[in-house]
């Protein structure tokens, strides 16, 4: 998929439709929406912000761009956006058709300035630690921490919240007596009441004039709580070192109380006290029990509630409306303050992210869920986290050329998407994890598709990882279409500072062109980017997972999967056989198939948290990552030939080759029959056969490599074919081979070296899937 | 108050209360339990990950209503079982007759539920699952390697006081021998 690739590597865009129809029927008839994934912050290479202003309208505030029309001799530019006129400022004076600058050459479409504003502080890091946990787990995570703040840049501010019982805030500015200030877990405390507990009355203080140092400006009784690492570090570490599991006792039968809800309304109060943006980072182990926000009944007698009793609203889920709603809260305070919440649950329960999940949706914040602090998974990704944030300090405070493109992910903060349409197109609405400025403007569409209603949106925590997905309409009716050599626009604003506080404007311009679906359908079948369809239209559904129910959902995906190849097919009526498309769909179909049978839309075997975990990452990775989660990739290793992908089916399940298979959250290298049964008997260790020990490093190197730049970091299983592990597999291969249509290859598997696996499953397999798909579409 | 508890005794006793039975399905990892709760709930045989968290889905028996909850039977997922053990009615256990190697693992995750005092009396259906592979193993093997030998016996009637507990072979795939097994499970539960 190559050729949408350009377009991505230089703006973070991918369309599903890269020449739009021209005319809002016709647009409908499309079935898949007019939409793109944006990362915002996508790596440049070679591109460091201008030095200068962007030049802006004066009436709607876009930014000059190659697609607005300039006039040279009046030194005048028309807005691409809302038509209006525009006097270039004076330091234009010399432009010409031959002297352009930079932000009007069709290459820098996309473009960075720096803003001319005073640095936002260094963002601050609190962390809150769930104490109710064993010993050495609560070990595990303390030196993590410890760990952390030796990495993190020393003029980061960070601060320390316990939570079990009772909340503690630790005061980091005396060194010599370890003092906290204590909230009761069970009080549901108001914002206000919080404030006067922690003395912190006084409202935060934007700084009077550019000149002003903040620090001084901030710096009060929120000093006590939150410090910079280099004059707190022996006191916070000290604190690590000592924290003790939370010393109330637990009757037998009973959960610990853990007040996670009030723990996480006083982070995200302290922290919104602080001119600054910032993030919460909360480790959880268990669920919330006690107070506001709690999840369960602290006697065990009450499970954990799950799919079962939130679709049937069972007595299970009594707490799960009250504590979603009291999260929610609390990410709209988050999102106002620009502070992002990332939520690390370490427990081999739910922890209840399904009801905490907009606290990281809101605001742009990360999620791990695994089984506990002690392996790889959470360190690993915390430390990805957490060293985001120094590459970025050490890249722009010691060096000047942007030559790091290299960094996998930039931690940046506070992020602002505004988004302009040209006239014939208004913006719908977008799917992400963001959330909306309720901005009105005349780009808002009537139609809506996820955040609707504005034409910005906020993401408190952002990397270049983070991708959001915009849907939009086409505004002309079908009687007075968009012209053929009209070009639209679309323009996206992002505003956001770096973790060493410098604002950066980065502003992506689209341009685009439009056919007809009747005349032209040729250029529109053309412009279809399949995989970004794809993700765009698993993005809905997962919007939608919020309020309908997945057996819902699957059959509005199979509806409209029916209707695209209804428009875009070839065939006879009744005649499934005569019917092709163009490759230019040939593998959307695909795409639903496992998309329809992931864990992101089967929830059967999975914790509403496990599901609230994946979805969360399909909201958020780019259009690779995003088909990754869809479709994993299966790669095949050969004894005799080169490694090369193969498709993701049984028949792929070979006893002498090895397969790496990267389904985004889980890494796995897998062993056929053959190839364990060498191993098993040692072959790999006997000089002779050195070239087998070295073929079977290569598999574990390459899972190495997708491994070392993905957060969070993924689940990492090697196993033999037929092993309890090999399930990871297994579930997610298309079974064309399965107990039922091969009874007769059973019998024969002696004779038959290229044995392919059999799946013991009644599901559908593709071939089956796509078959009746035609004869649905035949019929009419 | 006398009044009302009376009042639920008889209702118990008629069998009219919509209180279902709750049981845990426990065994190691590829045993097939999680096979076995989707063939209960779907009558559709699929195959799943690994489970990692517990999950719950309300199955009906033979008229009987269960809340049948999934642990995962990993080595670390082991640790969460006994958070699930209060108010348990029944053990439904599940051994890979076919797996031989970890007949023993198996057995010592097996001893260690029957020693547990909270379950002291909660009945316990061993299934011993996958017996259409024609190398799985016969229920007398399976139950010498468990050291079943001695078990409650699959017409007794319930005795008092002692823990129901007994072997039944089964196929999830082929869809036979479970439900003789949680006929017997029905007749021992309070
Ligand atoms: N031949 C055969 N295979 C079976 C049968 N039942 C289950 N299996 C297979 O055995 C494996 C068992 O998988 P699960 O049901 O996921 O096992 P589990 O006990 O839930 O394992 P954990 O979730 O890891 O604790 C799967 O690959 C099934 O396809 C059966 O009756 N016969
Ligand atoms: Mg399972
Ligand atoms: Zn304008």
């Amino acid at each position: 998929m190559s050729e949408f690739q350009a377009q991505e590597d230089i703006n973070g865009l991918r369309f599903s439709w890269n020449i739009f129809p021209n005319s809002r029927l016709d647009a409908t008839r499309c079935v898949v929406p007019v939409g793109c994934l944006f990362t915002p912050l996508k790596s440049l290479k070679d591109r460091k912000p201008l030095n200068y202003a962007p030049v802006t309208c004066r009436k709607c505030y876009s930014v000059l761009n190659p697609y607005s029309v300039v006039d040279f001799a009046s030194k005048s530019w028309t807005c691409n956006f809302c038509s209006q006129r525009n006097q270039l400022p004076p330091g234009y004076n010399d432009i010409s058709q031959t002297n352009l600058p930079a932000e009007l050459l069709p290459q820098y479409s996309t473009i960075e300035y720096k803003l001319p504003r005073a640095n936002a502080p260094i963002p601050a890091f609190l962390f809150v630690v769930d104490i109710c946990t064993e010993e050495t787990e609560l070990a595990n995570l303390t030196n993590t921490l410890t760990q952390a703040l030796s990495i993190l840049p020393q003029e980061t501010q960070v601060g320390l919240i316990t939570c079990g019982t009772n909340v503690h805030v630790y005061d980091l500015s005396e060194t010599e007596f370890k003092k906290s200030i204590v909230l009761r877990g069970s009080k549901k405390y108001t914002t206000a009441q919080i404030q006067e507990l922690l003395g912190l009355q006084a409202q935060r203080v934007m700084p009077q004039n550019q000149n002003q140092n903040q620090q001084t400006q901030y710096r009060g009784n929120i000093s006590r709580f939150l410090q910079p690492i280099n004059e707190s570090e022996f006191c916070i570490s000290s604190i690590l070192e000592e924290l003790k599991p939370d010393g109330f006792t637990v009757e037998p039968g009973n959960r610990p109380l853990r007040s996670i809800g009030t723990a996480l309304s006083t982070a995200i109060t302290l922290l919104s006290c602080r001119y600054g943006s910032g993030r919460v980072i909360f480790f959880g182990s268990g669920p919330a029990t006690n107070g506001p926000g709690a999840i369960v009944d602290v006697d065990k007698k009450k499970p954990i509630r799950f799919h079962h009793d939130i679709f049937q609203s069972t007595s299970n889920s009594i707490y799960v409306k009250e504590a979603f709603n009291y999260y929610t809260e609390l990410a709209e305070i988050a999102h106002k303050h620009g502070i992002a919440v990332d939520l690390f649950s370490c427990s081999l329960d739910q922890i209840g992210i399904h009801e905490m999940r907009n606290l990281s949706k809101k605001t742009g914040g990360l999620i791990l869920v695994t089984d506990k602090f002690d392996t790889d998974m959470f360190r690993d990704s915390f430390r990805k986290l957490i060293s985001q944030a120094i590459v970025l300090t050490n890249d722009s405070l010691e060096k000047t050329d942007n030559t790091s493109s290299k960094n996998p992910i930039l931690l940046s903060f506070d992020a602002t998407i505004d988004v302009y349409t040209s006239r014939e197109l208004k913006v719908a609405g977008a799917i992400g994890n963001c959330e909306s400025l309720k901005k009105k403007s005349p780009f808002v569409s009537n139609m809506k598709i996820g955040t609707a209603d504005t034409s910005a949106w906020r993401v408190c925590g952002i990397d270049s990882a983070s991708t959001l997905a915009f849907y939009f309409e086409v505004v002309n009716l079908h009687n007075s279409p968009v012209p053929p050599d009209r070009i639209g626009s679309i323009q996206f604003l992002t505003t956001y500072h770096t973790f060493s506080g410098e604002w950066i404007m980065r502003v992506t311009t689209s341009p685009h062109r439009f056919a007809s679906l009747e005349s032209q359908i040729d250029n529109i079948i053309l412009g279809f980017d399949q995989e970004a369809a794809a993700v765009l239209m698993a993005r809905y559904a997962i919007f939608k997972s919020d309020t309908e129910l997945p057996q819902t959902i699957i059959r509005w995906l199979d509806k409209t999967l029916i209707q695209l190849f209804s428009k875009f097919a070839n065939y006879q009526k009744n005649q499934p056989d005569s019917l092709s498309i163009s490759p230019k769909f040939s593998i959307y179909p695909q795409f639903m198939f496992h998309f329809r049978r992931s864990n992101l839309l089967k929830v059967f075997n999975n914790s509403p948290d496990e599901t609230a975990f994946f979805r969360h990452y399909l909201l958020r990775e780019n259009t690779f990552h995003s088909i990754l989660i869809i479709q994993p990739m299966l790669q095949s290793y050969p004894l005799d030939k080169s490694p090369s992908p193969v498709p993701l089916d049984s028949s792929s399940i070979q006893k002498n080759v090895v397969l790496l298979f990267d389904s985004f959250f889980l890494v796995l290298v897998f062993h056929g029959k053959d190839i364990a049964a060498w191993i098993k008997q040692n072959f790999h260790e006997q000089p002779e056969y050195q070239s087998f020990k070295l073929f079977l490093e290569i598999p574990k190197g390459d899972a190495n490599v997708l491994m070392e730049n993905r957060f969070p970091r993924p689940r990492y299983v090697v196993c033999n074919q037929g092993d309890s592990q090999s399930r990871f597999l297994l579930s997610r291969c298309n079974p064309s081979k399965t107990h039922s249509n091969s009874q007769n290859q059973i019998m024969q598997s002696h004779q038959n070296p290229q044995e392919n696996q059999v799946i013991l499953t009644d599901d559908a397999s593709f071939q089956y899937f796509y078959n009746f798909l035609k004869r649905l579409v035949v019929q009419g | 108050m006398f009044l009302i508890n009376w009042f639920f005794d008889l209702l118990n006793y008629l069998g009219l209360t919509n209180k279902s039975a709750k049981i845990l399905f426990l065994g190691l990892d590829n045993a097939g339990k999680t096979t076995l709760m989707h063939m209960l709930k779907e009558s559709v045989m699929i195959q799943h990950e690994p489970t990692l968290h517990p999950t719950m889905e309300e199955l009906t028996i033979d008229k009987i209503k269960f809340q049948a909850f999934d642990l995962g039977g990993h080595e670390d997922a082991r640790r969460l079982w006994k958070d699930y053990y209060t108010t348990v009615d029944a053990i439904v256990f599940l051994v890979d007759a076919n797996d031989r190697d970890r007949f023993g693992e198996a057995k010592k995750e097996l001893d260690e539920l029957l020693k547990s005092g909270e379950l002291e009396k909660v009945p316990f259906l061993v299934l011993g699952n996958k017996i259409d592979e024609p190398t799985a193993c016969s229920e007398e093997e399976l139950r010498s390697s468990l050291g079943l030998t001695l078990t409650t016996g699959k017409d007794e009637k319930k005795e008092d006081g002692v823990r129901p507990i007994e072997v039944f072979m089964c196929s999830v795939l082929k869809r036979m021998g479970y439900r003789e097994g949680f006929q017997w499970l029905s007749k021992h539960l309070d």
